[in-house]
């Protein structure tokens, strides 16, 4: 695919190989889930106009949207990086 | 024990972290920095100028979420509009592919967010806590009153920058002018509050600690980017060729004489760099093309009178000697698609009806039968003018003969940016045999009988 190193000393350099630790899973999940949620967000409320199916500002129902979809994502996430790691690995 | 690496609690085999260290890029002047910061001048000032525009009356660029309407200076966008924000999107995706396989990581040396904030925060940094070398001895030392002093004015400048910035990102999704009376008046919405200081602690984060570990961790264009890349993109590069074996000389003592190379391995290069690699290592994943090792080889270079350029942009090929292309597959199709795409997205906004109607039929009552033994039905208009001004616009309906509108002439002033409602009746004798059909409403601007839109709807009557 690429004819150029990823980079030059990931062979050598032990510390590159990192395993995953909880700091990191946990703001990779954050990370990832905020990119997703923010897409979802965009996606839901283009389609649908929050206001008249609640009794809240559109402002204050975005942002819950958001919240709400980043949380669930964040979820999706969480679970993933749990099941991956199987016992004794 | 038969385990070969047995891992022993706080052995330092038990982790396999790198260590962060945290980089201080030194400061450099030349070609390449002065068209960085001019990027940077150029970036932030649209972003934190732009807000304030003003366009017929309002504010010019408003991605009003509140109202569901998007203002583009003389465009209003509206949630039907949904399509040209996905095509722009694909547009700048594309243009992306493009420029990365044509100029490399053009993006993120210059154009990159996280490029021009850490730009501009570095620079606070340096005003405030002196150039790299006072930089990492102040940090070395311990706290006295100079380092509180230096570190609090730092603190200040970059969460005062952060919270204008948080502001400001907010100030394009509700009227910026209103936002500003707000905070003045300590009268801010629960959710706006949120927000400012949301987008304002991100950029503090980003731009202030995280910095060139966003490339390295969180980027995902950073991790398909060399997708993109082939033999003839160009990439900044070191000419180990010319440049090795490295080592230290006098001024104007001959290399050659001492079987040295073009590197006087200053380490200049890995001062400058802000993502604290060394280039002569070769192309690095982490490298974000921001030629700062070029400006600062090339002066160390002009320093020794040798010819400029043992790091440089170049290309793969060039590099082997072998003959460079800038035309290839990849470009002319990546260049054939985008130009398919910009264009086609131009001629279809420009052909964009800033008038849309849509029709429901009354819910309470399917039909009702008229004292000359007509039936009537009642129909919800919903006009939008996404036109700069207030249009009068004209219903007419069409379907069967015996179809009409009642009264005949119906008119409706629908201000800029306004969706109107209105009910219209619809009559006609009842059916002989079926019960329904299909009529078609127009709403036509009296000014302007090329601005219309129509729409379907169903007309129930009994039958005889």
């Amino acid at each position: 695919m690429n004819d150029h190193p990823q980079s030059s000393d990931d062979a050598d350099d032990p510390a590159r190989r990192e395993l995953p630790g909880v700091v990191r899973v946990f703001f990779t999940v954050a990370w990832c889930s905020f990119m997703s949620a923010a897409v979802a967000t965009v996606l839901c409320f283009a389609l649908v106009d929050p206001a008249p199916l609640a009794d809240l500002s559109r402002t204050a129902a975005y942002s819950f949207g958001f919240l709400f979809f980043w949380m669930v994502c964040a979820l999706s996430g969480a679970v993933t990086a749990w099941m991956l790691h199987t016992p004794g690995s | 024990m038969s385990t070969p690496n047995p891992v022993v609690p706080g052995n330092e085999t038990d982790s396999y972290y790198e260590a962060h260290q945290k980089v201080y890029p030194r400061e450099v002047k030349g070609r390449f920095a002065t068209l960085r910061n001019l990027s940077v001048w150029v970036l932030l000032g649209l972003f934190y100028g732009m807000a304030w525009l003003h366009w017929n009356g309002r504010q010019a660029v408003l991605f009003d979420l509140p109202a569901r309407k998007f203002y583009v200076f003389g465009l209003t966008m509206w949630p039907q509009d949904f399509i040209y924000l996905s095509w722009l999107l694909i547009i700048a995706a594309l243009s992306l592919f493009f420029f990365t396989a044509v100029g490399g990581r053009l993006w993120c040396g210059y154009a990159c967010p996280q490029t021009v904030w850490t730009e501009a925060f570095l620079w606070m940094e340096r005003i405030t806590e002196g150039d790299r070398s006072r930089r990492m001895k102040l940090d070395r030392a311990p706290w006295s009153l100079e380092k509180f002093a230096r570190k609090s004015a730092k603190q200040a400048l970059w969460i005062g920058f952060s919270v204008w910035t948080g502001f400001t990102f907010v100030g394009y999704f509700t009227d910026i002018h209103t936002l500003g009376l707000e905070v003045l008046g300590f009268e801010l919405g629960p959710w706006e509050t949120f927000w400012i200081l949301f987008y304002g602690f991100a950029t503090y984060g980003n731009a202030g600690y995280l910095r060139e570990q966003v490339c390295k961790y969180m980027c995902p264009y950073a991790r398909f980017q060399s997708a993109m890349f082939d033999r003839d993109t160009l990439i900044i590069t070191y000419d180990a060729e010319r440049g090795e074996p490295r080592g230290s000389r006098k001024r104007g003592e001959d290399p050659k004489l001492r079987g040295l190379g073009a590197c006087t391995d200053c380490t200049l290069c890995v001062q400058v760099c802000p993502t604290g690699i060394d280039i002569r290592k070769g192309l690095q994943y982490e490298c974000i093309a921001c030629a700062m090792c070029i400006d600062a080889c090339d002066t160390v270079m002009d320093k020794m009178e040798y010819p400029r350029g043992l790091i440089r942009y170049t290309t793969q090929n060039s590099l082997e000697h072998k003959q460079a292309h800038v035309l290839r597959p990849r470009v002319i199709i990546y260049a054939t698609l985008l130009t398919l795409l910009i264009a086609g997205f131009a001629v279809s906004l420009a052909m964009r009806k800033p008038v849309a109607l849509d029709v429901i039929h009354d819910r309470n009552t399917l039909y009702r039968m008229t004292d000359d033994g007509e039936a009537e039905n009642v129909y919800n208009l919903k006009i939008m003018n996404k036109d700069e001004r207030p249009r009068r616009f004209h219903v007419s309906v069409s379907g069967s003969e015996e179809i009409e509108l009642e009264p005949e002439d119906v008119y409706f002033d629908v201000g800029s940016g306004e969706v109107y409602n209105g009910a219209v009746r619809v009559r006609r004798e009842a059916y002989e045999h079926t019960g329904q059909e299909t009529i078609r409403f127009t709403v036509t601007a009296d000014d302007d009988p090329n601005m219309s839109a129509s729409a379907e709807a169903r007309f129930f009557a009994p039958a005889r």
